[in-house]
């Protein structure tokens, strides 16, 4: 994610379920530009990642979306989803399948 | 509140009527509680679940027929004809509602009518009803001739009732209410076709006022559940919105358990049955509405029902081998109008085909070839008459296997005798467990231990202490599954019992138990988180009491062997960035489980039950349970 002239900042990202299966990790650490959101962050994984994460709705303002993502263990909603990301920052993913 | 018993003894035609023993709800709150209590003081282990002194027991909750959010279900429990021990079913829809806004909180229907009968209830008031000509009729018209031209709209009352299949003594039949819903598993069908009742019709006299306080809880507890944004998908797709994700992640399963991911996907996802969809519908004070009427407008599958929901698409779906959305569809109006368990029903049509595979079961009309539309419609229609092959599958999985030998009973995915709901306990480990050691056999929704599956880490931080929540949240890992079990069944018990829906509580833990206090509070009932679970622990106490008294064991809390010999593997679904398409790609490895025997016993460690899952002493003291302990296990188990 390097880009020259731009400051960079570390995320730590947890897979959970099938994510893990599909990325082939439990837990990753990811370089990401400053200022980058949640919503920044899943676009990053979807293109990385684009089994994991394809019809998926890793658009957490998508109805049909299943990925629950925590950010230092607060869930993320449409309403924080713009939320800029800090360094070292503990995100937690999850394929939320629930029940039947 | 519902305060009025209503003994039924159709032998005898009579009705009795008394007042329910406060002490009884301080205990068991109402529904499955009071029925669990009910059903274990009534039938002993020597009554056969078509024996007249079988106890058909239907109940409503503290909750029911006011507005509570999803206060909805209608509790039935008996001695089931699927496992020989305890049973119980639950529905959704306005019947429970109306039931409990005519004053009752409980029908216990006894003995067995001379000719067919219905009850007609209304305000405190039940009469037993020749019903002759409604006999042989399916489940809808059943309701019509009852509900008359105010059918669906609810005027002219609510009904429950069975159909051919009930009538029949079908092993796996459900009872049917609102033109839709089903108080399926077990059989309970069944149990009221061999007492010759066809049906409940229940007019009220309308709703009874709650108090301010109540409707102050209720309004939160409302806002609380539309604008929670975990119930978004519910509330948008209902329950197929996990189709997708399951076939992800190998939880589909498919070719009766052979497979837990289909290629075929894009064919019944929820952009699929969109197709189908002509109308959102929900239960009575739900806000969440997760059902939908479906309609096939012309062709060979040509119906209108409602649903089909999850359990139901996998059940005639990939577990059959089908991707015609439509044939589901149609499985599913056949099944209502029969008056079968769904679930079940595609379980055993699903082994049929299995069978035949193997060349030990033949139709001479059905090819019973994986997928054919034919052979799956057919079967239901010969299931619910008996007729044929029909009558040797009509009893469920468990008893066609014996019926046909040389090795049959390794295709039949059942516990306790009870054909296994949608999940598949090699990725969904939690459900494994659950499963295996579910009361009322088979069921995902006895424990919905899914708070991993649904990524609820926040109510795993606040439920569990922090060091086990990592590897608890971890699907694939084995150690924790039971303590996930454990609290999912006192919560599911709650939820039971109150009267309200799981979708409002354990699916998405959107709810927790002391959410439920305010209203309980303002009943009169005020209590603390911890007793009200311990209400729950002791519902589940008394459920295995009920089953050690019928000579369960160990040996009955485990999986079918092909989820223990028989790894699955997992494909990646690729889709192609081009047409879109869906297909099964790239292994990635293969779910198994590991150490069941070590689960078990931790489940049992953390009951308080001994090697072969029988409560100890201990755990009936503090349950309040030593009377019922003394009666199942036997006085001497319980000294010293």
């Amino acid at each position: 994610m390097d880009n020259p002239g731009q400051k960079n900042i570390v995320i730590h990202i947890h897979f959970y379920g099938f994510l893990a299966d599909y990325t082939a990790a439990r837990r990753i650490v990811l370089d990401v530009p400053n200022e980058t959101s949640v919503a920044g962050l899943l676009k990053i994984l979807s293109d990385l990642y684009p089994a994991a994460f394809r019809q998926e709705g890793a658009n957490l303002e998508d109805d049909r979306s299943v990925v629950k993502v925590f950010r230092n263990n607060e869930l993320i909603t449409e309403e924080t989803i713009l939320q800029t990301l800090e360094s070292s920052d503990e995100m937690r993913l999850f394929p939320a399948i629930s029940g039947g | 509140m519902p305060d009025t018993i209503a003994w039924i003894d159709l032998s005898k035609s009579t009705v009795r009527y008394t007042e329910i023993d406060p002490q009884l709800v301080r205990l068991y709150l109402g529904g499955r509680g009071l029925g669990a209590k009910l059903l274990f003081d009534l039938v002993g282990p020597e009554v056969k679940p078509f024996d007249p002194e079988n106890h058909l027991i239907f109940t409503t909750g503290p909750f029911s027929g006011r507005p509570w959010p999803t206060a909805s279900r209608t509790h039935v429990t008996f001695k089931s004809p699927a496992t020989g021990a305890y049973g119980y079913a639950n529905t959704g829809g306005h019947v429970g509602p109306e039931l409990a806004r005519a004053g009752f909180i409980a029908l216990v229907i006894s003995g067995k009518a001379s000719t067919p009968v219905y009850l007609k209830v209304t305000q405190k008031k039940v009469v037993i009803t020749p019903a002759e000509a409604l006999w042989g009729l399916g489940t809808y018209a059943t309701q019509d001739q009852l509900l008359g031209e105010a059918g669906e709209n609810g005027k002219s009352g609510r009904v429950i009732c069975i159909g051919p299949a009930g009538e029949n003594g079908v092993g796996i039949a459900a009872i049917i209410n609102d033109y839709g819903r089903a108080a399926a598993r077990g059989g309970p069908g069944a149990v009221m076709g061999s007492k010759n009742l066809k049906a409940i019709h229940v007019l009220s006299d309308g709703p009874f006022q709650s108090s301010a306080e109540f409707n102050q809880a209720t309004k939160k507890a409302s806002h609380h559940l539309i604008t929670d944004p975990k119930n978004k998908g519910l509330m948008a797709v209902g329950t197929n919105i996990l189709l997708r994700s399951k076939n992800k992640g190998g939880d589909l399963p498919a070719k009766n358990h052979q497979l837990g991911q289909v290629p075929f996907i894009d064919q019944i996802d929820p952009k699929a049955l969109d197709h189908y969809r002509i109308k959102k519908v929900g239960c009575a004070s739900c806000p969440i509405r997760c059902s939908r009427i479906s309609e096939v407008k012309e062709g060979d599958y040509q119906t209108e029902v409602e649903g089909p929901e999850y359990e139901t698409m996998d059940s005639f779906g990939p577990m059959c081998w089908n991707s015609n959305p439509e044939v589901v569809i149609r499985a599913n109006y056949l099944c209502n109008e029969y008056g079968l368990d769904t679930i079940s029903t595609g379980v055993t049509v699903a082994f049929a085909m299995e069978c035949a595979e193997h060349k030990l079961l033949s139709d001479p009309e059905l090819s019973l070839e994986w997928g054919d539309p034919a052979s799956i419609l057919g079967l239901i229609e010969k299931i619910g008459r008996r007729a044929g092959i029909g009558d040797i599958l009509a009893d469920g999985v468990k008893n066609a296997a014996v019926k046909i030998g040389r090795g049959a009973d390794a295709f039949a995915m059942q516990v306790k005798g009870l054909e296994m709901p949608r999940q598949e306990p090699r990725f969904a480990k939690g459900f494994g467990l659950g499963h295996a050691t579910s009361n009322r056999g088979a069921d995902h929704l006895y424990g919905m231990p899914a708070i991993d599956l649904g990524g609820n880490w926040d109510v795993a931080r606040q439920i569990f202490a922090e060091e086990i929540v990592e590897e608890l949240m971890d699907p694939a890992n084995e150690k924790y599954k039971a303590d996930m079990l454990v609290y999912g069944e006192h919560y599911c018990a709650i939820t039971d019992a109150l009267g309200i829906c799981k979708f409002s509580t354990v699916e998405e833990y959107s709810q927790m138990p002391a959410d439920l206090l305010p209203g309980l509070e303002s009943l009169g009932m005020a209590m603390t988180e911890e007793k009200l679970l311990e209400i729950g622990e002791r519902i589940v106490n008394l459920e295995r009491l009920f089953n050690v008294r019928c000579g369960l064991t160990r040996q009955d809390d485990y999986l079918p062997k092909r989820f223990t010999t028989e790894p699955l593997p997992l494909y990646a679904n690729e889709t192609d960035p081009v047409t879109g398409e869906t297909h099964l790609g790239q292994y990635l490895r293969s779910g198994q489980l590991y150490d069941f025997d070590g689960m078990l016993d931790r489940y049992y460690k953390l009951r308080g039950w001994n090697t072969q899952g029988c409560p100890e002493k201990d755990s009936l003291i503090r349950l309040g349970l030593v009377k019922e302990g003394e009666v199942a296990i036997g006085k001497g188990a319980l000294i010293g």
